[in-house]
């Protein structure tokens, strides 16, 4: 607490001028940093002692075991990875990797594939966050930047993409034999993956650094409007690559018919949601995670059952809450108050399921795929912010956040290597190889960019948390 | 779809349900300890319309063992020094004496149905029942001040005991686990081997929360990721190592709160997670019945058991209570029952297979007659001892 201010006048005078005051060992940050590699050794000292004492259990307790790691070995990484200027996301993934099946395996491959319920949740909640930063004014302010970066980035990423695999093809084994139309077909669908973006990571990067600015508001409106335009078109990608793809199959209205009517049933359920949220909100407003959790579980489980798209469902839920009625912001603050859990897990998971292996096997490919996406993003962004006049800061960093992969990218590989037998493992294996390099590189260079900009911390402190959260709030009567 | 997804919606409409009949003016009676959501899963399981079926406990036993290892959490935080420093050596004493006195009172009344042929139980499932039994919840006493305007030495007494008389139950489920668990423990069952394992682990698991928030500013994120972290890796390691997730993560809970400066900080935090965890838990408990109508009645006589063996925890302990609060009919404030007692009975029923249905059976039965019988009876308690505020006069339409 500072001490109160007096005039100068009141003030005795100066003595002999005072020795510079020693600076205090140990310092505070290396105090933190003990603080933290003490708690990294008590963690791992837990997990060795139950490695030699515990008998073999069921998965369902190992994922419970599992989550319990992730969420504190990500919380420790992300403290250490701050120290060297990088951000929390990068603290999260690497913890996942290290503990995960493929390093020090503390978290079995069975208890990861587990947790996927928990993951599909929290990128539910990240979704619907997404949906309710997407507010009309932001959209209408940005909307010719918006239109443009995202005009440049369809037609400078998206063929772009296409012809760099077309041109690789003989590297990469599943093509290696496939006429030139069905590898064109799977060149399509890579092109749709190479332009999505990362909403969780931007919201993540903005939840730790709380900045404000041209540059943050450019990053949510493209990100988050583009992973709508990036749903759209990786539905009608998959309908054209299965025609090409899969021999006798042919073009037809009723495909497109399926398309439509998952698009919008999407988007129906998803301002029906909307909906529910906002009359939750004013109504009953209490356990408003709770709330969200159970709302976000039941809609992921209906979504599966409809095959319906819930990331466009929830994005399209959030994005009617902030819009149409004035609960947008107690949404963001019930969501922020989980915020941090949600994110470790789901980048730790993220992080787990990264397949080293499979990794150093095709990096040569992965790596030139990565390198190609982010010279088409660049040129992209940049062409994009002069059509649109947009401010120098833009113009600069603007391709920096877009450089980022995770959630709804794996997703696709998932659905790909489920609907393509033939090559959607092999393309899935592909995929998942460039957004590990993308997610490790992506939030470092967002980061950069925000500090270069000036932006970091200007939106203040972190979101206020839910009333259910607020310390000192009073006690309800628990059974 | 998974079995998960009904359990959500019915979660869903259980939440409606309470907030309904809480706006229909019906907060004076019953549903204190939201017994309802028992009922509406016995309702909707296939005891009642049979809209589940399957394992149901058996498909959400993770969200099962987390709830249970959070509740105990709290629990353990509630005996931090600073909740515990206005509270006198007699009155924990007492808390302490109550419970373990209700146990042995209705482990031998169930023990006598058994010598009478009314019912074959094995010791490990009849000490389930009595330790489920034997604790209060504190939602009770937290009603009659909310909702009566209670206040007074009584109503502080009976708080003190309901919050603190979770132990015995928790000791209890402690001693168990390595007998019930599904696992085969690589420990040796013995009582003093699981409860060194169950406090080091639980000591292990505070320290880490201690290291992680630190002693400078609290930080509610950080809050959040240690003690969410920590109750997960403890349910799962203390399942592995066949000791009771709930006594660890008790362990756990009441040595951050000798060790960490932010305990009370934690408390609050976490405050208004414990009673949707326990409803979750009530609904799940209630849906997960499906034993012949005559465990259902045995449950009820087992219930009305113990009202008996809690008069008689009373009776012996009022003699430790002040002077001013010191009253016969103690016990009979001391009725209500679920919260943390539930949610080891929903854990216990999973280990002991299908014995485990006459625990829940019982649980649901106390936690109805707790409500229907145990609250009307709290307030009388309170009205004699003069401890309830003036009704407030009607105000004329």
């Amino acid at each position: 607490m500072s001490a109160p201010l007096e005039p100068a006048a009141a003030l005795p005078p100066s003595p002999a001028p005072a020795a510079a005051p020693r600076p205090r060992f140990p310092s505070p940050h290396f105090v933190e940093l003990m603080r933290k590699s003490a708690s990294l050794v008590v963690l791992m000292g837990l997990v060795v002692l139950s490695h030699h004492f515990a008998a073999p259990v069921p998965a369902a307790i190992e994922a419970v075991m599992g989550l319990g790691l992730l969420l504190l070995a990500g919380d420790i990484a992300a403290d250490l990875v701050e120290r060297i200027g990088l951000p929390h996301l990068t603290g999260y993934i690497v913890a996942g990797l290290l503990v995960g099946p493929h390093v020090l395996n503390a978290v079995p491959q069975t208890a990861v594939h587990a947790l996927q319920p928990v993951n599909a949740l929290a990128l539910a909640l990240i979704a619907l966050s997404a949906g309710a930063e997407l507010t009309w004014p932001l959209l209408t302010q940005g909307a010719r930047s918006l239109l443009c970066s995202i005009g440049a980035q369809l037609l400078l990423v998206l063929p772009g993409s296409i012809a760099t695999l077309l041109l690789l093809r003989k590297f990469v084994p599943f093509l290696a034999g496939m006429p030139l139309a069905a590898a064109a077909g799977v060149a399509l669908i890579w092109g749709v993956i190479a332009v999505s973006r990362s909403p969780s990571a931007t919201l993540g990067v903005l939840a730790q650094l709380r900045p404000e600015g041209p540059l943050t508001r450019y990053t949510l409106a493209v990100v988050i409007a583009f992973d709508l335009v990036v749903l759209v078109l990786f539905a009608f990608a998959r309908n054209v690559a299965a025609v090409l793809t899969e021999p006798g199959a042919s073009f037809s209205l009723a495909s497109m018919h399926e398309l439509g009517v998952g698009l919008l049933g999407s988007v129906a359920c998803g301002t029906t949601l909307g909906l529910v949220v906002v009359f939750y909100l004013r109504l009953v407003g209490r356990e408003l995670l709770l709330f969200l959790l159970v709302v976000g579980y039941g809609a992921t489980e209906f979504t599966a059952y409809f095959h319906f798209e819930a990331m466009l469902l929830f994005l399209t839920a959030g994005f009617v809450v902030a819009n149409i009625s004035r609960q947008g912001e107690r949404l963001l603050d019930a969501v922020a108050a989980g915020g941090r859990v949600i994110y470790v897990i789901f980048f730790a998971l993220t992080g787990a399921a990264v397949d080293l292996g499979l990794l150093a096997r095709i990096w040569p490919v992965a790596l030139a795929l990565v390198a190609a996406r982010a010279v088409l993003t660049v040129v992209s962004a940049k062409l994009g912010s002069r059509w649109s006049k947009d401010p120098a800061e833009i113009r600069r960093y603007g391709w920096m956040p877009l450089i980022s992969q995770a959630g709804v990218t794996l997703g696709m590989a998932v659905a790909i290597a489920e609907e393509f037998p033939r090559f959607g493992p092999g393309l899935a294996a592909l995929i998942v190889a460039v957004v590990s390099v993308n997610q490790a590189v992506g939030p470092v260079l967002f980061k950069w960019s925000l500090d270069k900009t000036g932006e970091t911390g200007k939106a203040g402190t972190a979101r206020t948390p839910g009333p259910q959260h607020a310390v000192g709030a009073p006690e309800p009567a628990a059974p | 779809m998974t079995t998960v997804l009904p359990l959500v919606v019915l979660a869903a409409l259980a939440t409606a349900t309470t907030v309904l009949l809480e706006r229909g003016g019906r907060a004076g009676y019953g549903w204190v300890t939201g017994s309802e959501f028992a009922l509406f899963g016995v309702a909707l399981g296939p005891l009642g319309l049979d809209l589940l079926s399957g394992d149901l406990l058996g498909s959400v036993r993770p969200a099962v063992l987390l709830a249970v290892a959070w509740l105990g959490f709290r629990f353990g935080l509630r005996l931090r020094p600073s909740a515990l420093r206005t509270v006198g050596w007699r009155m924990i004493l007492a808390s302490l004496i109550e419970p373990v006195v209700s146990l042995l009172v209705l482990r031998g009344l169930i023990e006598g149905l058994i010598r009478f042929g009314a019912v074959e139980l094995a010791p490990a499932t009849a000490w389930a029942i009595a330790a489920v039994g034997s604790a209060t919840t504190k939602s009770s006493t937290a009603w009659a001040r909310a909702q009566l305007g209670a206040k007074g030495g009584l109503t502080d007494s009976l708080e003190v005991m309901s919050t603190l008389d979770d132990v015995v139950l928790i000791a209890v489920a402690g001693w168990l686990a390595p007998r019930l668990a599904p696992v085969a423990s690589q420990l040796p069952v013995h009582v003093w081997t699981a409860g060194v394992a169950t406090l080091a682990l639980g000591g292990g698991l505070a320290l880490l929360v201690a290291l992680l928030t630190g002693r400078g500013a609290f930080r509610a994120d950080l809050g959040w990721i240690a003690l969410f972290g920590v109750c997960a890796l403890g349910a799962g390691l203390a399942a592995s190592l066949a000791l009771a997730p709930v006594s660890v993560a008790a362990a756990a809970g009441a040595v951050v709160g000798l060790l960490s400066p932010h305990a009370d900080q934690f408390d609050e935090l976490t405050r208004s997670t414990e009673r949707p965890a326990v409803l979750v838990l009530l609904l799940l408990g209630g849906a997960s019945l499906h034993g012949a109508w005559s465990v259902l009645a045995l449950g009820a006589a087992v219930a009305v058991l113990r009202v008996l063996a809690k008069l008689g925890g009373g009776l012996t302990v009022a003699r430790l209570l002040p002077k001013a609060v010191r009253r016969r009919d103690l016990g009979a404030g001391l009725l209500g029952a679920g919260g943390v007692a539930f949610a080891v009975a929903v854990a216990l029923a999973q280990d002991l297979g299908p014995s485990g249905d006459l625990v829940l059976a019982s649980a649901v039965a106390m936690a109805l007659l707790g409500d229907f019988l145990g609250s009307p009876l709290l307030r009388r308690t309170l009205e004699t001892a003069g401890e309830l505020a003036a009704p407030a006069p009607e105000v004329a339409r």
